[in-house]
């Protein structure tokens, strides 16, 4: 079960919702957690022990502090993590227990906290349970901190947060459903066409398509997590901050997935000496960073590259050529509008023959392998998609988002929002209410 | 009791602070009571479990098959239910297929009773040629029921040869039961394909395809993209066309069938549609529509062959792990659609020859999805059709 379905928006919400804000307040974060329990089991049942055992396993490793026991645990966190990507790499993805990647970071997370001392009362069982299992964040993040979550204290349930959650919910589902899941299409016809068919305008429509389709995949999904953490009482989560307004590559991954960065950098790269022992160490730093960063998202060759090029342009903007980018902000916005699209086109072709053919066709001067498309294609493309290039790039400049920001409260936004939703909700009829019926061939 | 009225209270007092939630219940609640107002008369052809979805589910997708709330004062239409069960009552040992919309003649009027054995039935309705149905028909096996009727005469001002047309007819029907899980039923046999089989194809030149007109679904579409057919011929295409909706709308953004076939004359036809009619309907439902198309575009183009184009089949991968888009459903349809092909101004080219492994299945080399080809292999579709020519 994921935010953009049927059986969450329609059944699972609106019940939890409801049992929530029916019970008193001092049982509501049972209810959560029981709501968040229920939740995990609809979209992972079989796999669903090792989260309860690695949930016991971490507070009972945990809870009395001890330096030895935390190490113990943050090592045996990152045991399980390591054996279950690689039996999925080698035995197939349905051996991965769904979530891993981000609770087994959230349970390192609250060990380290605690290591240095940064949560400061004793927790109860439950309380740290739901941290682990939130449902709005077990899934696909935000790896939120233990801290920014209050818990144990006595949380306030205010209608604004209701309002601003939902608010935030619509947009989130507006863009993931209006934006990425049309975005998605080119994307998938370039691939059901193959790569060595399409002409180089667009191989560059598709790399920019998909750079933005997966950041209103993600950004949607990241602003329904923290409007419905909102709906339940917590405080909103930021997680992307307008990263295609970068003017940097270090710059773009301080706004883009900020929870998954920060964590990277308070729990690896700070640790490692971060940029105090010179340049040389700096960049070994970020290197291992941005490798276990690649590793994190994928296990295929082209995650590693990903994340290790990333690492390289980092590490030259620290050391060599970032100071121009930021006196100059045209170089450091197209730097960025240039580079992005291609690191995405390597973290989206797990092939390397097939990233290769992509590369070939992004600049035909390289080789000499001709498109075989008809020139009717790509403004067939251009009709069918520009408007999503329109909304999707005007979406991607800050002062749109902003706008909404100043002025939530009108009674003029409430009436956009309205629309968006309900679209979203007939776009997602077709897709799911009858997958069979509206597959497209 | 002092508690929970303050409780109300409160919430009373909050309400005005929640003004999008409050408008996304109301204008919910309307949907839903558009949806159950609906259940009966415009969304009764629409599954709907309503333990998964939501009702207000009905409504949108009742707006994807072009049915609209405000219709719900508009609609006249007898209740097909009504009609099912009606069929039903004059049938009662025949399964009716309740409210299909392209229910088949043979369910509703009880000929599904017929036996499974081979009947050849022949009935003559003016001089027959000697050597057509003698010998050779009688003896084979043929696995389908065969009618043959002679149409001396010209319907309804349209060219027919003053040959046979033989009509297959099917060996049994689709049960209610495969309705429901939306299995194509294989209720030919193979006596269209081995009829079509017969005919000898003829190896063409490009220019072959100048008066060629294409019609069909994204496989089509790949097909003008990235061959060099589109330099010869006319396409006609959208993704996801099927035969239901080829005599309906606009098609491609360009023009409606009639329209296109209105101008300009054309000597040649294909059709390649049924990927997408998977799971929707019957076969004999498919196969009515797919008659139906044939007609419509006889009349229009008298003196046009028409190529009914076999439904490409899926991979293994796609085939093994889908219960719709599988080939055991396609080749119940592409046996189906065969029997259409006359062999005369109808005729029938299974592109499968050329693309399959030997199992049957799509190959992998030169599919990403398992449904379409790779934009590199389309030019193998134009040598195959320039292979299969009828001159």
């Amino acid at each position: 079960m994921n935010f953009a379905e049927m059986g969450f928006i329609f059944r699972f919400l609106p019940v939890l919702l409801v049992v929530t804000y029916l019970t008193p307040k001092r049982f509501r974060e049972k209810i959560l957690l029981v709501g968040s329990l229920v939740f995990y089991a609809f979209g992972e049942l079989r796999l669903m022990p090792v989260l309860l055992a690695a949930m016991v396993f971490n507070f009972l490793l945990g809870y009395r502090r001890r330096r030895g026991l935390i190490i113990t645990a943050i090592v045996g966190d990152l045991l399980l993590l390591v054996s279950f990507k690689l039996l999925s790499a080698t035995l197939g993805g349905e051996y991965l227990p769904l979530g891993i990647s981000f609770y087994i970071f959230r349970m390192i997370s609250w060990q380290a906290d605690l290591l240095n001392g940064e949560i400061d009362r004793k927790e109860k069982f439950s309380d740290v349970c739901l941290y682990f299992c939130l449902f709005p964040q077990i899934l696909s993040g935000p790896i939120m901190r233990y801290g920014d979550g209050e818990f144990g204290r006595s949380r306030e349930y205010r209608a604004e947060a209701i309002e601003a959650g939902v608010q935030y919910f619509i947009i989130g589902l507006g863009m993931k459903v209006i934006l990425a899941d049309r975005l998605a299409i080119l994307w998938n016809d370039l691939q059901t066409v193959g790569f060595v068919s399409i002409s180089t305008p667009l191989a560059w429509m598709g790399a920019i398509g998909y750079s933005m389709q997966l950041y209103f995949d993600f950004w949607g999904y990241s602003l329904m997590a923290a409007g419905i953490g909102m709906m339940v009482g917590f405080k909103f989560i930021t997680n992307f901050n307008h990263p295609y307004a970068a003017r940097s590559i270090g710059d773009f991954y301080r706004r883009w997935h900020m929870t998954l960065g920060g964590w990277f950098r308070d729990y690896v790269y700070i640790p490692m000496g971060g940029s105090r022992w010179g340049a040389g160490r700096t960049a070994v730093n970020l290197l291992v960073v941005w490798g276990l960063t690649g590793l994190w998202h994928g296990s295929g060759i082209n995650f590693i590259i990903w994340g290790l090029v990333l690492g390289g342009l980092i590490i030259l903007e620290k050391l060599v050529y970032g100071r121009l980018l930021q006196k100059v902000p045209v170089v450091g916005h197209l730097y960025v509008l240039f580079l992005i699209p291609l690191s995405w086109v390597v973290f989206a072709v797990t092939d390397l023959g097939q990233l290769g053919v992509y590369f070939s066709r992004l600049f035909p001067f390289v080789t000499s392998a001709g498109g075989q498309a008809n020139p009717g294609v790509l403004s067939a493309y251009l009709r069918s998609y520009g408007w999503l290039f329109v909304v999707g790039g005007l979406l991607c400049l800050p002062g749109l988002f902003k706008l909404f920001e100043r002025y939530k409260k009108r009674r003029v936004v409430t009436l956009l929002l309205i629309p968006v939703f309900w679209v979203s909700i007939f776009l997602l009829a077709g897709a799911s209410g009858n997958p069979f019926m509206y597959l497209n061939f | 009791m002092i508690k929970r009225g303050r409780t109300r209270q409160t919430i009373l007092n909050n309400l005005h602070k929640t003004p999008t939630l409050i408008l996304l219940v109301i204008s919910g609640m309307l949907l839903t009571v558009t949806g159950l107002a609906g259940r009966k008369t415009i969304y009764q052809e629409q599954d709907y479990d309503p333990v998964k979805t939501p009702i207000v589910l009905l409504v949108f997708q009742g707006m994807l098959e072009d049915k609209y709330p405000w219709q719900l004062f508009t609609d006249t239409r007898p209740s097909l239910v009504l009609i099912a069960e009606a069929a039903e009552t004059a049938n009662d040992d025949v399964d009716v297929i309740s409210a299909e919309e392209e229910m088949p003649d043979p369910i509703v009027s009880g000929k599904a009773e017929m036996p499974t054995g081979l009947i050849l039935t022949v009935e003559t309705t003016g001089a027959m040629p000697a050597e057509t149905t003698t010998g050779s028909m009688q003896t084979e096996t043929v696995t389908g029921s065969i009618q043959i009727a002679l149409t001396g005469e010209p319907n309804d001002g349209i060219k027919v040869p003053a040959e046979i047309i033989q009509e297959i007819k099917p060996l049994r029907s689709t049960t209610q039961e495969e309705a429901n899980r939306y299995i194509s039923v294989d209720i030919y046999g193979t006596a269209g394909v081995e009829r079509a089989g017969e005919y000898q194809f003829t190896p063409v030149q490009e220019d072959y395809f100048d008066d060629a007109l294409f019609i069909g679904d994204s496989r089509t579409v790949g097909l003008r993209d990235y061959s060099s057919l589109a330099e010869h011929a006319d396409f006609l295409c959208e993704t996801a066309l099927t035969v239901y909706g080829l005599l309906e709308y606009e098609i491609g953004k360009e023009a409606t069938l009639v329209e296109k076939l209105e101008a300009k004359d054309y000597g040649k036809i294909y059709l390649s549609v049924g990927i997408n009619e998977l799971g929707r309907g019957t076969t004999e439902g498919y196969t009515e529509k797919y008659r139906e198309v044939i007609d419509t575009i006889r009349q229009m183009e008298p003196e046009a062959i028409i190529i009914i184009q076999a439904v490409l089949k899926v991979s293994e991968e796609k085939s093994n792990g889908d219960a719709i888009f599988n080939n055991s459903n396609i080749e119940a349809r592409n046996r189906a659609i065969a029997t259409l092909a006359d062999n005369q101004t109808i005729f029938y080219v299974d592109i499968n020859e050329a693309m399959c492994t030997s199992a049957g299945f799509l190959r992998e080399d030169i599919t990403h999805d398992g449904v379409h080809l790779l934009g590199s292999y389309q030019e193998e579709t134009k040598q195959f059709l320039m292979a299969h020519g009828v001159v």
